[in-house]
């Protein structure tokens, strides 16, 4: 490799490795742009290429404004569920998979909601929390009518139902995201 | 006051007008769009126009494509405006004729 092939190479894989939070399409996409960018201008001449480096700034530096700029455009994942459920809800109207990505993530979320008040209500009210098996089926969660069958789990139902409530929850919001991703794709083909 | 860092402001405010007119002349790659830019004034480097580029991309308003050239070598991003950032480029374009026409006023044409 010759010393300037070299400088590109080591620009772009600095650069590449500062771009981890940039979903890996698009990433590759930003770098690949970025090595064509210096490939031409080093066919310009050795200068160009120092120029053009000089003017993107250190790799660390050229992938924090990248960074700044798809946080502004809200292409960046955000754990929070609000911004995205509001996001996708505006285009639901107008795509399928935006209306039923936030149709499962909402019910998810009512999941782990059910499944929190759960772990939280068994410590209140031991009795009143449990799963029950009964002639017609088993009963699990909250009765204000405990049966008279005796509760098959105990306290395991803490854990258990904490467990169910963070799995219902990272779903959810694996879902939103997915979903998020998806739409952006569809409108930005 | 810093006139250097008002000035990257100024900058840093018009490089997406200045980014979407140059493109209304047509699609191209970043190196032309760059060439496009300093023919006019040197307002946007390599540094910033990358990211604006991924910018407005991600948001509908240009769209991107590679392209390997026919005479061979490296593959290139090719931008063209979208409807959406076509009609902004308009709406922006005519809102900084106003900007400018009030800006005249009051600053340039002081007695």
């Amino acid at each position: 490799m010759t010393e300037p092939a070299r400088l590109i190479a080591d620009y772009v894989r600095r650069l590449r490795w500062s771009l981890q939070v940039i979903p890996a399409e698009d990433r590759d996409s930003l770098v690949r742009e970025i090595e064509s960018h210096l490939t031409d201008s080093l066919a310009a001449g050795h200068d160009s290429l120092e120029a053009a480096i000089a003017a993107m700034g250190p790799p660390h530096a050229m992938a924090a404004r990248y960074i700044q700029e798809f946080r502004l455009a809200g292409a960046l994942g955000d754990d929070r569920p609000a911004p995205l459920i509001h996001a996708l809800l505006i285009r639901s109207g107008r795509s399928v998979a935006a209306f039923g990505g936030v149709l499962a993530a909402m019910l998810l979320y009512l999941f782990a909601l059910c499944f929190a008040a759960v772990a939280i209500v068994k410590p209140l009210f031991p009795s009143h929390v449990g799963l029950w098996s009964l002639p017609r089926g088993s009963a699990f969660g909250i009765l204000t009518d405990p049966p008279a069958a005796p509760e098959m789990m105990g306290v395991w139902i803490l854990p258990l139902a904490l467990a169910g409530a963070l799995a219902c929850y990272a779903l959810a919001t694996l879902v939103l995201r997915g979903t998020g991703r998806h739409v952006l794709r569809m409108t930005n083909p | 006051m810093d006139i250097g860092s008002w000035q990257s402001q100024l900058r840093k405010g018009a490089a997406e007008l200045v980014l979407l007119s140059v493109l209304t002349r047509g699609e191209a790659y970043g190196l032309e769009i760059l060439g496009r830019i300093r023919a006019g004034g040197d307002l946007v480097s390599e540094g910033s126009l990358y990211p604006l580029l991924a910018r407005l991309e991600k948001a509908g308003r240009i769209a991107g494509r590679w392209e390997l050239p026919a005479e061979g070598g490296n593959p290139r991003k090719y931008y063209s405006l979208t409807p959406e950032g076509a009609a902004l480029a308009e709406a922006m374009r005519a809102a900084w004729v106003d900007f400018r026409t009030t800006i005249t006023t009051l600053v340039e044409d002081q007695p």
